[in-house]
């Protein structure tokens, strides 16, 4: 969409998206890190957490501080992924829609009164 | 050490764990280095931290700068000057400068480590030497061997100081709108005229000179950007042997009144108020765009730095205040009266907040390292691919890095003031200070609305073939591939999901 925006000289555009494309590209930069993350510290939660869980868990990472951090690390990517990234979806799809109300906002539309 | 600021455990994760810091030995560059080097390295930032820039932080604020109309000169607050001392006397100055320039070569990657200890014990401090360190560098890149070491040498051993003097009244993102002037004189050298404002540092009581590396038009060059050269003014001329010499018509008309950074001298400067100010010139005439933007690019990822390690102490701060703060019942239990308090960092609601600042902090951090990572590639590799490839990545994550993490750290700051409740609003707890100084790190250094314009333009739509873009993807994608059957599908098909729609967005 941007490149053909670019080939059709709809520079307006371009710059209009260019805010919620650099906050949609920090969030999948974001997402990518963690699942990185998780590539390393599941296998090194299983190691020392195993299989525990609820009382016996917590019995586990209140003693072992490796155990709560990379238990603490999976839960913050597990979240991150599960409850941050999907805004990510939201901010593609109004890229897409491509609206352009900022385009046709010229100054005296921004208050009641006129420019003086 | 009990360490208020950064989550060390998680550093040396990302350091060593992650990033494999430890491989980079085996560059030439890096052979010196061992494992044992980059922990203690580590560890000195840390203890430099919390035990000599933390302390400053609140008196610092409290007291501000100090300019006096009279004498012209600023006043920085006193507790801050030792710190600075201990901070040169410890090295960090040139922690990753070359050798040749009196640096200890170490990587970008353990810099950036450094970096954000310092930034989250006091940021504002540390932008002293800091922004002095831009100045050198750009010296050390740019200048002459005898401005070098006039100049750079007594920078890095915390002597004198550097600014960079690009703002103007009228040209502030519009730096092409400059007004200083430049005007050649017979010996080579150019007088000064002009007023730069919002210059970091300009004016101060602890560097015995100031070396300000200033943008100026020569008089009769082209408007806009290309007539646009850049000089080194020093506050002081300086002997032949090294020494200070007469005062070179730089003087101080005022300091910004701020809403956060008060202890950060932020000055407004006056260049050849009376016909007296000389300038050098650094590497040619009319190329002083492209100089400072190479400092100015470097200086980008410094400040994503300043925002993450700002939001990193407001989270730690808030995860112990919330594991001491007792109000309320277990929810499980909010129907009885009898129920016991239980601290606020068992309540969902604030667990909630606690992992939200977490996964942003934990996820900034493996992104920022990564990217210094990948500048320490660029010098270092041999392999023309690779290097070509590590600077794709650095120019593409230089702004996402820059906005991302400044307009983050200003949530996350907002976002640890909300788990202390009321009196995160209050001066008695340190949040106050934290938001107060998140939100210029997304204004300064490129708003992060060029940012973003330069992230969508230069670095992705006018890069040849979005490189720069494919090379990120590239890793994006094999990072999922690693992570099938450790990492649940449902986690990988987002990522896969997010990765289609941004092709289409670039694309389509």
């Amino acid at each position: 969409m941007l490149k053909q925006q670019m080939a059709t000289g709809k520079f307006l555009n371009l710059f209009m998206h260019a805010t919620p494309l650099q906050e949609a590209m920090y969030m999948i930069a974001i997402a990518w890190c963690h699942v990185w993350s998780m590539t390393v510290t599941i296998p090194k939660m299983k190691e020392l957490v195993g299989e525990a869980k609820g009382a016996d868990r917590d019995a586990i990472l209140n003693d072992n501080a490796d155990a709560a951090y990379y238990t603490g690390k999976t839960l913050a990517s597990q979240f991150y992924l599960g409850s941050e990234f999907p805004k990510f979806f939201g901010r593609a799809r109004a890229i897409k829609f491509n609206e352009g109300a900022p385009i046709k906002a010229s100054d005296p539309v921004f208050t009641g009164a006129l420019v003086e | 050490m009990l360490n208020p600021l950064v989550d060390t455990r998680d550093v040396k994760f990302v350091i060593f764990e992650l990033l494999e810091v430890d491989k980079m030995t085996k560059y030439a560059e890096f052979a010196d280095f061992d494992h044992d080097t980059f922990d203690a390295t580590i560890d000195l930032a840390e203890q430099m931290a919390v035990e000599v820039f933390y302390p400053t932080a609140e008196e610092g604020d409290k007291i501000g700068v100090k300019w006096d109309p009279v004498t012209k000169a600023v006043k920085i607050p006193e507790i801050f000057k030792p710190a600075l001392d201990q901070y040169y006397a410890a090295g960090f100055m040139g922690l990753t400068d070359h050798p040749e320039d009196g640096g200890m070569g170490m990587p970008n990657l353990i810099g950036a480590a450094a970096s954000e200890y310092v930034c989250a014990a006091n940021y504002c401090l540390g932008m002293y030497p800091g922004l002095s360190h831009g100045c050198m560098e750009m010296l050390f890149t740019h200048a002459t061997e005898e401005q070098k070491r006039m100049y750079g040498d007594k920078i890095m051993s915390g002597e004198w100081g550097g600014t960079m003097c690009l703002t103007e009244p009228e040209a502030g993102s519009d730096v092409g709108n400059l007004k200083t002037k430049a005007v050649k004189q017979a010996d080579g050298t150019y007088k000064i005229t002009g007023q730069k404002i919002f210059i970091s540092l300009g004016e101060n009581d602890y560097y015995k000179n100031m070396v300000h590396p200033v943008l100026a038009r020569i008089e009769g060059d082209p408007k806009g950007t290309k007539g646009i050269s850049i000089f080194i003014v020093p506050k002081y001329l300086v002997n032949a042997d090294g020494s200070v010499g007469k005062f070179n018509d730089v003087t101080c008309s005022g300091v910004e009144h701020k809403m956060g950074i008060h202890g950060q001298a932020t000055s407004q400067l006056a260049f050849g108020d009376n016909g007296n100010c000389i300038g050098y010139i650094m590497g040619e005439e009319r190329q002083g765009m492209k100089i400072m933007f190479q400092m100015m690019n470097f200086a980008r990822n410094g400040v994503a730095v300043q925002g993450h390690g700002n939001a990193s102490a407001a989270y730690m701060h808030a995860v112990t205040y919330a594991r001491n703060r007792y109000q309320g019942a277990d929810v499980t239990q909010m129907l009885n009266p009898d129920a016991p308090l239980v601290t606020i960092s068992k309540h969902p609601d604030v667990k909630r907040m606690l992992l939200w600042m977490k996964s942003h902090l934990e996820g900034q951090r493996i992104l920022c390292y990564f990217l210094f990572k990948n500048i320490d590639m660029t010098h270092v590799s041999t392999d023309a691919a690779e290097k070509a490839e590590a600077q794709g990545l650095v120019e593409i994550l230089t702004p996402i890095c820059k906005a991302g993490c400044t307009d983050k750290g200003v949530e996350i700051t907002s976002m640890a003031m909300q788990t202390y409740g009321g009196y995160g609003f209050c001066k008695d707890y340190p949040i106050v200070r934290y938001m107060s100084d998140s939100k210029i790190l997304a204004i300064w250094e490129g708003t992060n609305g060029i940012q973003s314009m330069d992230l969508t333009m230069r670095k992705i739509l006018m890069n040849k073939d979005q490189f720069n873009y494919k090379a990120m993807t590239k890793r994006m994608h094999e990072t999922v591939a690693k992570a099938k059957g450790i990492v649940e599908d449902k986690y990988l098909d987002l990522l896969t999901e997010g990765l289609k729609e941004l092709d289409e967005i670039i694309d389509a």
